[in-house]
């Protein structure tokens, strides 16, 4: 082989075929290559040199997980934010200790009129340190519909109006902790590994991987009501301590109080999916049979609150076939552009745009 | 983006990494547009990073380099010019900023920093590779590379650089450039010839 010559290797690594195929082999791209080293056999060790120069040459790079990724993209878009955002942003990246105070103020207000709890103390204290401290992202939904949050470890949660959910740039090792005032639909990540809690006034709500709602707002009784999976509530907060205590929840059950206050054991009672509050993200199992990509989106809209954007003319011949069941939004929209070969984008005005080159 | 078939010479973009709309984009961000800012930190951030981590194994550092070069253009965005190559123009401010952080703070930077903490597409694949021992082979041959035909080979083969860009982001001229990737081609088929010959073809 003429060693002076790289015009062979040079024309590989050069075709973006080539470097498609290495980076993100598809079963054509696997054929093409194929024939093309049947063509010419003479080149086999050049292609596979070929090969390995790219997949080496990327691998002196550090990795990045898409996670990290945003959080870091979400971290420059704050930090450039802060001195110009119009007040009307919905998206508060670690408002100052004052706000968070006034807001964890309000709802010390709360259920069962204890304001000297100790439990509630604790709260408030958490949320002024957690104020100071770097690394926390608190997210108050001011607007009159809920909305979806996407948390670091791909996690989505719909945040009710006046709600706020607080969280860490970056869970912990051992557990994804969460800090909730007021109510909000939750949809984990399966991780066993790391358990998720959601902590409010009065509850701790500990998961794997599921999907529910919890509700702690002001002066009414504190609900948990499961879609699917499995949850543990923990009472963290009652008058003299009675009724403290663990229970478990399954599928399609809903933990609540009796409309007396007096009442203060908590009961388990079926949830009906039919009832006046459900939400329509509650009862939609997600199953897509051909359904036109326009449709999907529509779904995902009511579902999530989320504005879609996207070219409706070039995906107009797209349509889906899946079932998403309770995977986070950023999941269903992941395994969505997968299969039709399209892109996403979740902005930080929580809005998603789609881009693709259409199902033709 | 289909239609983009094989251009040996010239500028060339990857399929997936051709965005026709970056000029507009960033005449927009120049007049204040977030979406537009946005819309390059998310189409970029991926891709300087992994330029950046080059130069420095320190994660914190690269990411940092990259947080403050884009709170500068934000802040200056409205006095910055108009690239011809938006692309080109990021990589080469990332470039600017690591090399002048690595010489202020000089970090030293332990060996087992060498992320193995993350999984990434590449590693994903290379997990799938059963002809592990020809990449083992190959990386161990690049390490005997001098560190500035690397990064020329990675910009031309990895960023689909041209000769030209490259000659600017390294500040050298463009027959060194050249002779960068040349040498660096010839160094690594040499060598690969002359170690232990694997069969091709297998696992396929």
């Amino acid at each position: 082989m003429d060693l002076s010559n790289n015009e062979d290797i040079e024309q590989l690594l050069s075709d973006p075929k080539f470097r498609k195929w290495v980076m993100n082999p598809t079963v054509s791209l696997d054929r093409y290559w194929a024939e093309w080293r049947a063509l010419y056999p003479e080149q086999e060790g050049v292609f596979w040199l070929a090969k390995d120069t790219i997949l080496a040459l990327g691998e002196e790079s550090l990795p990045l997980s898409e996670e990290r990724a945003s959080i870091n993209i979400q971290r420059i878009l704050n930090e450039t934010t802060e001195r110009e955002v119009p007040a009307s942003r919905r998206l508060y990246w670690l408002s100052v200790a004052a706000s968070v105070l006034i807001v964890s103020g309000l709802f010390a207000y709360s259920w069962l009129q204890s304001k000297d709890d100790s439990g509630q103390n604790s709260i408030q204290r958490a949320l002024v340190k957690k104020g100071e401290e770097s690394g926390w992202i608190t997210f108050t939904n001011s607007q009159k519909s809920p909305g979806p949050v996407t948390l670091p470890d791909g996690s989505t949660v719909i945040v009710f109006p006046s709600s706020s959910i607080r969280y860490p740039e970056k869970f912990s090792d051992t557990t994804r902790n969460v800090f909730l005032s007021g109510e909000a639909f939750f949809e984990v990540t399966k991780d066993a590994a790391h358990p998720f809690i959601v902590s409010t006034t009065h509850l701790s709500t500990r998961v794997l991987g599921t999907s529910f709602r919890v509700r702690d707002v002001e002066d009414e009784a504190p609900s948990v009501r499961v879609k699917t999976g499995k949850v543990e509530v923990t009472l963290t907060e009652t008058k003299n301590g009675s009724g403290s205590g663990t229970l478990i929840l399954s599928a399609h059950q809903e933990m609540n109080f009796k409309e007396n206050k007096a009442d203060l054991l908590p009961h388990i009672v079926d949830f009906d999916p039919e009832s006046a509050t459900a939400l329509p993200i509650e009862t939609n199992n997600y199953n897509f049979k051909r359904t036109p990509l326009s449709q999907v989106f529509q779904t995902l809209r009511e579902t999530y609150g989320v504005e879609i954007h996207y070219d409706k003319e070039k995906l107009a011949d797209c349509s889906l076939t899946a079932t998403l069941g309770d995977q986070p939004m950023q999941e269903k929209l992941r395994m969505i552009s997968l299969g039709l070969n399209l892109h996403f984008e979740i902005n930080t005005d929580n809005s998603v745009t789609i881009t693709g080159n259409g199902c033709r | 983006m289909g239609g983009k078939n094989s251009n040996f010479n010239g500028l060339l973009f990857c399929d997936m990494k051709l965005y026709s709309d970056d000029l507009l984009l960033w005449s927009s961000f120049k007049n204040g547009d977030r979406k537009a800012y946005e819309t390059l930190l998310n189409r970029y951030y991926s891709a300087l990073f992994h330029y950046a981590s080059r130069f420095t194994k320190n994660r914190e550092q690269a990411e940092d380099c990259i947080q403050d070069s884009f709170v500068y253009l934000w802040v200056h965005r409205a006095t910055l010019g108009s690239p011809e190559n938006v692309k080109f123009y990021l990589f080469k401010t990332i470039r600017n900023a690591v090399f002048l952080d690595i010489k202020k703070n000089s970090v030293p930077v332990p060996a087992e920093l060498w992320g193995d903490d993350e999984m990434d597409m590449e590693s994903q694949i290379i997990d799938l590779e059963t002809r592990d021992y020809n990449l083992k082979k190959l990386r161990h041959l690049l390490t005997g590379l001098p560190e500035r035909q690397r990064e020329a080979l990675y910009l031309k083969y990895f960023e689909e650089s041209s000769v030209d860009e490259i000659a600017q982001l390294m500040g050298i001229n463009r027959q060194t450039a050249a002779n960068f990737l040349y040498r660096g081609l010839s160094y690594l088929r040499e060598h690969w010839y002359q170690l232990p010959v694997l069969l091709w073809s297998f696992g396929f």
